[in-house]
């Protein structure tokens, strides 16, 4: 890695008439795209040679630039420094958007400490971005408000093929002196209590649900024709604080979106590695915009979780919760068939809590193995039509936490259709939406955008 | 100690929250240590005991490495120490972490750590040969 001192001056100071970049400009289309990483801690250091790693690959200035780190540089200069890194050396004006995710993989390796971007440059392509505040507490409005900025600026584009990277403030878990992080409570008598102050709390303070589904339908109702994926942000898996990027300012509680429109087609596909019980039930109450779920089958939902799954309850505590359960998940089908999974955020007494909202009230036990997990890259890579110019993966921080540096294993198999140019990132949700189709926030999923 | 590669890889672990203690490690010998101030401090109150257990889990180390064996690890009251053996060695990175840490996120730069250290003590030999490629 260079030092600091080496890093280059920004692009757009540059003289760039070389005789490399007079060839790609002859080219009219000339499509780039490069990676970059930092390991560094300073946030400002990083920030600039994250950007750095990236754009010296490039001879023209990028298209966008997507830019992704872990919580860390929160205590090591903050994010607001990192992005003055970032911009120390990305050409003034490139849309940028981005967030914190657990963890990532690139070209480079598997981390859950760092910062990586991928940065587009292509002629063909016409490239907004939108955003929106106050995601947990009007989260359809937040979702709109990005949805219009994006469709305003891309009304003339002329290029078919219509894409959307959408990154949402994920949930964060309401911490009370009395509950600690309301991971694991197991009193019963205060399964009301604990539902009641989850939703007090997402609405009033904007910590808890993250309603990210509700953003999701706002953004997509009038943009029905894109294609899209997305994660939801995260820390490192303690759900305090998580923030996104939007050019050069740090936001929290909000939706940030990548819109473009292409010449490149558009290759999305999910899968989980999650495997069917033929164990099943009915959610007959459920409040909180169906995040919470009070009763399976009229009994205590958390009663029929430990029946069905067959763990002991004296084996879940704060510690392994999210380890364990995304072994043993429940499911429910959406209307159209998509299967959405729901590993427990919480044990709230008698409820159960998710990470997101429920799309049915008929649900079934899932179970997973580490195989299986990973078999999922195979099944979402097997029916690449061909090598891809660049790939974004949105992946669950669960199936990182589960995996550990099994992890690598998911690098590997991607990196067997793709050997650069491809970023792997594990938020707290995962959205994805096929052309024409109803958007979906899921969980536990793999999904893959690619671009041929 | 500074100038040595490994102690600066085991530096950048021991400034994670939940890495409270890192070395290299074989029966009986702690090899490279982080160059700073040592371990935090939450260690040392039980350092004793998890010194006689580490060299415990050593023997069976020496005995089973050269059979593949290539991780282990053991709780001690609110600890855990996690022991990543380089390959065809008696030697192991040993980590001590809180029990209720998020281990999976660790053991990702864990890994990362094992391999960097693999490529500085074989610098010509292919490093990352427990996870593949």
């Amino acid at each position: 890695m260079q030092e600091l001192e080496q890093i280059p001056k920004p692009v757009e100071e540059q003289n760039t008439d070389t005789s490399q970049t007079k060839e790609k400009k002859k080219n009219a289309s000339g499509f780039e795209a490069a990676v970059g990483t930092s390991r560094k801690w300073n946030a400002r250091e990083a920030g600039r040679e994250v950007a750095e790693t990236a754009i010296r690959q490039l001879h023209e200035p990028p298209s966008f630039f997507l830019l992704f780190s872990t919580i860390h540089y929160e205590k090591y200069g903050g994010f607001q420094e990192f992005l003055n890194g970032v911009w120390d050396v990305l050409p003034k004006g490139t849309p940028l958007v981005g967030g914190t995710v657990a963890g990532f993989a690139n070209p480079e390796g598997c981390y859950s400490r760092g910062t990586t971007a991928i940065a587009i440059s292509y002629l063909n392509m016409d490239v907004a971005i939108g955003m929106g505040n106050n995601t947990k507490r009007r989260p359809k409005n937040a979702g709109n408000t990005a949805s219009d900025m994006i469709k305003n600026k891309l009304k003339s584009s002329q290029f078919k093929n219509k894409f959307l990277f959408s990154i949402i403030s994920g949930p964060t878990l309401p911490k009370s002196p009395l509950f600690g992080t309301m991971k694991v409570i197991k009193n019963k008598k205060y399964s009301q209590l604990l539902s009641k102050l989850t939703y007090l709390s997402t609405r009033l303070n904007q910590v808890g649900l993250g309603r990210e589904s509700e953003v999701l339908n706002g953004l997509c109702e009038k943009m029905m024709d894109y294609a899209l994926i997305g994660i939801s942000t995260n820390d490192d898996n303690k759900y305090l604080n998580h923030y996104q990027f939007l050019g050069s300012k740090v936001l929290k509680n909000s939706v940030v979106v990548l819109g473009f429109h292409t010449d490149l087609n558009i290759f999305i596909k999910t899968s989980y590695g999650l495997i069917p019980t033929g164990k099943k039930a009915k959610i007959t109450a459920s409040e909180n915009w169906n995040y919470v779920v009070k009763k399976l089958d009229g009994r205590p939902a958390v009663d029929v979780y430990f029946e069905q799954t067959g763990i002991s309850k004296d084996i879940i505590n704060a510690e392994n919760i999210h380890r364990i359960t995304p072994f043993l998940p429940l499911g429910c089908y959406h209307q159209d068939g998509t299967l959405h999974p729901y590993p427990i955020a919480s044990f709230l007494g008698d409820y159960l809590l998710f990470g997101h909202d429920t799309v049915n009230e008929e649900i079934e036990f899932l179970s997973a193995s580490g195989e299986s997990l990973i078999y999922a890259v195979d099944e979402a890579i097997a029916s690449l039509p061909e090598k891809p110019k660049f790939m974004i993966v949105s992946s669950c921080a669960g199936r990182l936490e589960t995996l550990g540096r099994e992890i690598y294993h998911e690098r590997n198999k991607i990196m067997e259709k793709i050997d650069d140019n491809f970023i792997i990132l594990y938020g707290l949700g995962e959205a994805r939406k096929d052309p024409m189709k109803l958007p979906h926030m899921l969980q536990e999923s793999f999904n893959v955008a690619a671009f041929y | 100690m500074k100038d040595d590669p490994i102690a600066r890889v085991l530096d950048d672990l021991l400034k994670l929250d939940d890495i409270l203690a890192c070395m290299v490690a074989r029966r009986n010998m702690i090899s490279v240590m982080p160059s700073g101030e040592g371990f935090k401090p939450e260690v040392n109150q039980i350092w004793d005991n998890i010194h006689r257990a580490m060299d415990d889990v050593f023997g069976v180390i020496s005995a089973y490495s050269q059979i593949g064996l290539g991780e282990m690890e053991f709780r001690l009251q609110d600890y855990e120490v996690l022991f990543y053996v380089f390959p065809d060695t008696e030697n192991a990175l040993v980590t001590i972490v809180p029990a209720l840490a998020n281990k999976g996120l660790l053991e990702v730069e864990l890994e990362n750590a094992r391999r960097e250290i693999l490529k500085i003590m074989n610098p010509h030999e292919e490093t990352q040969k427990v996870i593949g490629r």
